[in-house]
This record gives C-alpha cells, sequence and structure tokens, in this order.
C-alpha cells in the first residue's frame, strides 16, 4: 500500500532537497525509526499492564490514607501528573521501558486523583470535566507517549460528553460524536499536513482515538444510556454530507464520469437508506479515510464496526422477516449491479 | 513513478531496502545532519500520497463484491426463516442443499485464483452447518449438538484444503474446538470452562495442530497462505494452558497444580527457541509473555495479598511487579524488533 522509502529517499535526491551520496545513511537511520514504533499488540500489552498498575498504586494509595481528601487529591494528582510527564520526557526514560511503564502508570493514577479530588472537593461536574479536559489536552501535547495519546483523546471524549450532559445541550451524546467524527475526519485527511506541523508524534495516536471513541459512543447509542432517545438523523445528515464532500474531493475530474455520478448516488442512496443507523456511514467514512491513508489499523476497525451496526440496522428493523429477507437481497444485489457496473465502465 | 524505479534499480541491500515508507520510519530523519524541514514535508507527501485511481477501483471492486455477497446470502437466509414453517420437508432440505450445490458449482466454475470463487467456497463451507441441521430436525437423527459439527468439520475438509482461502482454514479450526468444548460438555458431564484437565487436553490437541500446520506450511509455499492462522492457534494453545494455570492458583481444589504452568513453559519454549529463529512475527512471543506474565502476577497476588499479613505492601508490590514485568516484556519485544 505504500511506496518504500528508498524510494522516497532518490526521489528528494532528485528533487535536490537530499544529497543522493546520504540515502544509505539515512535508510538505515529511517529503518530503526520504523523498528522503533511498537505494533499494536505491544501497545495492547504496555496499555493493559498500565491499567493493572495504576489500579494496584491507587489501591495503596487509598489503602495507606496517603490521599488527601477532597481537592487534596487533585492537588496531588496534578503533581503526579507533572512528575510522570517529566520522567516520561527525560533522557532515562528514552533508554527504559520500566521507567516509561511507570510514568504511564503515574500519568493514570494522576488523571484519577484529579478527577477523583475536584469531584468531591468541588461537587461541580462542569468544573472537574473541564479541568480533565485541559488534562487531556496537556497530555496530547506534553506527554510523548502513544498509548497515553490515545487514552487521552478518549477521556477528552467523554470529558466533552459529561459537559454537554449537564448543560443538557439536546442530543448531547449525539453532538458530542458529531464533534469526535468531525475531529477524526479532518486529522485523517489532513494527515500529512499534520504530520509536518509541531506535534507529528501525536497525530496517529489521536487519530485512532477519536475514532474508537466516536465507534463507541455510536455503540452505546444502541442501549441509549443516557435516556437521549437519539435519533440517528442529525448524524446520518453530516456523516452522509462529509462522505459525499469526501468522495467529490476524491473524485476529482471523474465526479462527471458515468462511474463517479453512479458511486456518488450510492453514498446518497445508502445516507438516505440508513438514516436510522449513522453507524453504517460513519463506518463507511472510516473505510474511505484508512484506505485513503494506507492504515491498516483503521481500516480493521472500519470493517469491524460497519458489520457490528448493519447488522444492528437491519435487526433493529421493524419488519417482518420475510419484509427483512426482501431489503437483505435488494441491497446486496445492488452492491454487486454496482460493482458490475463500475467494473464495465473501466 | 517511484514503483517503476525500483523495479529499474534494484537495490543489493536486501531487506533494509525493503522498508515502507511510514510516518515513523520518515519523522526519524527530522533530526539527522542535511535534512531539512521542506525535505520531511516532501517525503512525507510523497508517503502518504492517495492511492491511485487503479487502487481505488480494485478497493471498491472487492468491498462490494463482500459486503453484496453478505447481504444476499443473509436475505436468502431470511427468507428462508420467513417460509420455514410453510415448506414442507423435502422442500427445505432442497433449498439449503440447492445453495450448497450452486455455491459450490459456482466455485468450481470460477476456480480458488478467484476472489469470488473464494467467497463462494466460503458460503458453501458456512451452509454445510445449516444443511446437516436441517436433515436432523427433519429425520429426527437424535444427534447431539458435537456430532453435528463433527460432521460438519469432516465435510468440508476437502474444500478446505483446495480453497487455500485462510477464512475456511478459520472455520475448520472454530468448529472442531466447537466440536470437542461441546462434547466434553455433553460427555463428561463437567463445565468445560472449570475443568482443569479437558483444558490441558484442549491445549494439547491445538498444539499438535499448531505443529502440523508449521510443518506443512513450510513444505508447502503458496498453499496455506495465511500467518494469522499461527497466531490464534498460538493464542488458543497459551488461553487452554494459562487458564488451568490461573484456576489452580485460585483455588487449590483443582488437582494437578502444576501441568498448567509445566504446559505454558513448553509452549514459551517452542515459541522461542523453535519458532522465534525461524518466523519473525512478533504477536507470538507477545502472546506467550502475556500469558506468562498473567499467571505469575495470579500467582504473586496469592501469596501477596492472600496469604499476607502485610497488605498494603503486597498491594504496592503487585503494581512494581506488573510495571516490570510489563517493562520487561516490552523491552525484549522491541528490541527483538529492531534486530529482526
Amino acid at each position: 500500500m505504500r511506496p518504500l522509502l528508498l524510494d522516497v529517499l532518490r526521489q528528494l535526491g532528485r528533487e535536490g532537497l537530499l544529497d543522493p551520496e546520504a540515502v544509505s545513511g539515512l535508510l538505515a537511520v529511517g529503518n530503526q525509526g520504523e523498528r522503533h514504533s511498537a505494533p499494536w499488540f505491544v501497545r495492547l500489552l504496555v496499555g493493559f499492564g498500565a491499567w493493572v498498575a495504576s489500579g494496584f498504586l491507587v489501591a495503596f494509595l487509598f489503602m495507606v490514607e496517603l490521599v488527601p481528601e477532597d481537592l487534596g487529591a487533585a492537588v496531588f494528582g496534578a503533581f503526579l501528573l507533572i512528575g510522570a510527564g517529566a520522567l516520561r520526557r527525560s533522557s532515562a526514560a528514552e533508554g527504559s521501558d520500566f521507567l516509561q511503564q511507570s510514568a504511564l502508570a503515574g500519568w493514570l493514577v494522576g488523571q484519577l486523583m484529579v478527577g477523583f479530588g475536584l469531584a468531591e472537593g468541588t461537587d461541580s461536574p462542569p468544573l472537574t470535566a473541564g479541568v480533565l479536559l485541559l488534562v487531556q489536552v496537556a497530555s496530547v501535547a506534553f506527554f510523548p507517549d502513544a498509548v497515553a495519546r490515545f487514552l487521552a483523546s478518549g477521556f477528552a471524549v467523554a470529558s466533552v460528553l459529561a459537559l454537554m450532559l449537564h448543560w443538557k445541550v439536546p442530543q448531547a451524546d449525539e453532538v458530542t460524536f458529531l464533534l469526535s467524527a468531525l475531529g477524526a475526519g479532518l486529522l485523517w485527511w489532513h494527515r500529512p499536513a499534520l504530520l509536518s506541523g509541531r506535534f507529528p508524534q501525536a497525530v496517529n495516536p489521536v487519530g485512532h482515538g477519536l475514532v474508537f471513541s466516536a465507534f463507541t459512543l455510536l455503540a452505546l447509542a444502541l442501549a441509549d444510556p443516557f435516556d437521549q432517545h437519539p435519533s440517528g438523523t442529525l448524524s446520518s445528515t453530516a456523516l452522509g454530507a462529509g462522505v459525499l464532500l469526501m468522495a467529490w474531493c476524491l473524485l476529482g475530474e471523474r465526479r462527471r464520469s458515468g462511474p463517479g455520478l453512479a458511486v456518488m448516488g450510492f453514498v446518497l442512496l445508502l445516507g438516505l437508506a440508513t438514516s436510522s443507523a449513522p453507524g453504517v456511514m460513519a463506518a463507511v467514512g472510516t473505510l474511505v479515510l484508512g484506505f485513503r491513508a494506507g492504515e491498516r489499523g483503521l481500516l480493521a476497525l472500519a470493517w469491524s464496526f460497519l458489520l457490528f451496526f448493519l447488522a444492528a440496522f437491519y435487526y433493529n428493523l421493524e419488519v417482518t422477516l420475510w419484509e427483512k429477507s426482501g431489503l437483505l437481497l435488494a441491497s446486496g444485489a445492488l452492491l454487486l449491479g454496482l460493482r458490475a457496473l463500475l467494473r464495465r465502465c473501466r | 513513478m517511484m514503483e517503476e524505479e525500483s523495479e529499474n534499480n534494484p537495490s543489493p541491500g536486501g531487506e533494509a531496502d525493503r522498508v515502507p515508507a511510514t510516518p515513523e520510519a520518515i519523522l526519524a530523519l527530522q533530526d539527522q545532519p542535511g535534512v531539512r524541514p521542506e525535505a520531511i514535508r516532501r517525503a512525507l507527501d510523497l508517503a502518504l500520497s492517495p492511492p491511485a485511481p487503479e487502487a481505488w477501483a480494485r478497493f471498491l471492486d472487492r468491498t462490494l463484491l463482500f459486503l453484496g455477497g453478505l447481504l444476499a446470502t443473509s436475505g436468502v437466509l431470511f427468507f428462508v426463516a420467513s417460509n420455514w414453517q410453510e415448506l414442507g420437508h423435502l422442500a427445505r432440505l432442497g433449498l439449503v442443499e440447492a445453495a450448497v450445490i450452486l455455491a459450490a458449482l459456482g466455485a468450481w466454475r470460477l476456480g480458488p485464483e478467484r476472489l469470488a470463487g473464494q467467497v463462494l467456497l466460503t458460503v458453501a463451507a458456512a451452509l454445510v452447518g445449516p444443511l446437516l441441521g436441517v436433515y436432523g430436525q427433519i429425520y429426527q437423527t437424535g444427534a447431539d449438538a458435537w456430532n453435528l459439527f463433527l460432521a460438519w468439520s469432516l465435510l468440508i475438509v476437502p474444500w478446505v484444503l483446495v480453497g487455500r482461502n485462510p477464512v475456511l482454514w478459520l472455520l475448520l479450526l472454530g468448529l472442531g474446538n466447537l466440536t470437542a468444548w461441546l462434547a466434553w460438555d455433553q460427555l463428561a458431564g463437567t463445565d468445560p470452562w472449570e475443568t482443569a484437565s479437558f483444558q490441558l487436553w484442549m491445549c494439547a490437541a491445538n498444539s499438535l495442530v499448531w505443529l502440523a500446520w508449521e510443518a506443512f506450511r513450510r513444505r508447502t509455499v503458496g498453499v496455506l497462505p495465511c500467518s494469522g492462522i499461527s497466531r490464534v492457534l498460538a493464542a488458543l494453545c497459551l488461553f487452554h494452558a494459562a487458564l488451568p494455570s490461573w484456576m489452580a492458583l485460585l483455588d487449590s481444589r483443582f488437582e494437578g497444580p502444576w501441568l498448567g504452568p509445566i504446559f505454558l513453559a513448553a509452549l514459551l519454549v517452542a515459541i522461542f527457541r523453535l519458532l522465534r529463529p525461524r518466523d519473525p512475527d512478533l504477536f507470538l512471543p507477545a502472546a506467550g509473555l502475556a500469558a506468562a506474565i498473567s499467571v505469575v502476577t495470579v500467582g504473586a497476588s496469592r501469596v501477596l495479598l492472600e496469604d499476607s499479613a502485610a497488605e498494603e505492601a503486597g498491594v504496592l508490590l503487585m503494581g512494581f511487579l506488573v510495571l516490570a514485568q510489563v517493562a520487561g516484556a516490552a523491552a525484549w519485544l522491541r528490541r527483538a524488533g529492531r534486530s529482526s
């Protein structure tokens, strides 16, 4: 799915941006950089381990009554966060996985302390959520750990949801979902530019975190735990417009050709047909973004949620089995027909 | 253009030259002498340029085929389900049988080399189960659930061998394990989740399958395409070894408390000494380390938390123990990833 690093470096040499003699040396450095980035299962192991360790550490702090009450706990947590950040950014932690793990566990414990202390001390949900939101933003910027940045994105979305619920924003969960979906969409669409910016290492973890959070909110909406009774229409309309816009940009000069119009028409039809199930359009949008970015993880996430939301959509249709079978057959035939049309036009 | 460059100017550098231009690889060049910020920006533009129209066409083609096939198949199933009560015995059997035969014929016609052929073969294999279910329902064979899954597994073996499709292999693996679980539940009368001997038998059986898979895979290039199957087999074996270990550590009523850790140790030796030198996939050692960490952590919690007078110190030690284990595992995996 991607070009080779060697070819990219050679192209830079041809364009005068690199000394062609330096290519082999830079190739070795790039190779090391690629190998430094851990696969998803290593990050999962690290993240899970940090959660378990922080659970034990928090339990210890409470058992020995080291945790001050109320706002004292928040101050204690703030110091822990600063300390964990300093530890993680230190040169000692660069070469030590133990120190990196300790910093991550300390960061998690600090978050818990700040949240617990503010909630108990101020009894003000918006203040607690607002401060935690700022903590997540600061963590993304200044805590150089992929797992922490991924989690911080999720915590930020949760903080925004808490604020929306407190302020009784109508369809709070839907609005929060749209904000996270918009953030994820913009991030993945403009990823090359963001990777050249101030916090390049934060782009991928935050992008994955926002997508995962958005899908989690959609899945939660099926159970409606906040009694919001979401209709899904707002989300579906916004997502449908977003995917149409992406298709419009991606098709370029082909947008007025037969296949281009067929694709745009299909997207419009899909949006209308699944207006009560925004998860389907969200997953389709994520598939497109994932393929465009060449990110297998994003594609896997999109496929998993697409199948989940498609199953939920058809399951929740209030029609007979006979009618459901007809709809499924018609949907399948439409997709296969579109495939045949596109193959003919190639 | 850059793909043509690779073909016209092959480099003798070997593996290092096949490194993809990921953002991580490019960002690692940022602080190198002679590398300007505009070079990094241009490299990112080149590496992250959107796929070519042909790639988009292939992606759309496969996505529409997969989803269209899935929805149409589901539609057929729902149609049959909605009319099931009204259908006679022969009609029920005939419908499902016709679906299997048509799918299999379509797969034979298109061939396993084509994606559509693979999809049809998978559909045919998946429908064998419902066919057996309908047969058992009509003729009241009195067969247990495990009999059905066993028959299903055996009947699809030829297709799995011919298909060279990882989904079919995973289906067969899933059916085999499900057969074993249901058979034990039915015949032995004990809960397989709480029976250490069953778990260890499953570990041994899946280990044999894994051994056969690795041996066959290396001798038959191109026939067995998916290293993901090794990962699934490894995860199954490790789970079946770890579960009785946890049970024995948490409840002294369980017999043979050391068998689980012995099986686990044998699996770790196999992963690190036999497989690791030949397979750079880090998932297997990562899964092994995760299983070992879980067993050590459960064992340590038993000693430090339940049997200890100083519970607070035990909780603190547990936190550091988990940190140290995970840090050690992550360090080993990163070093192994760099050296492979």
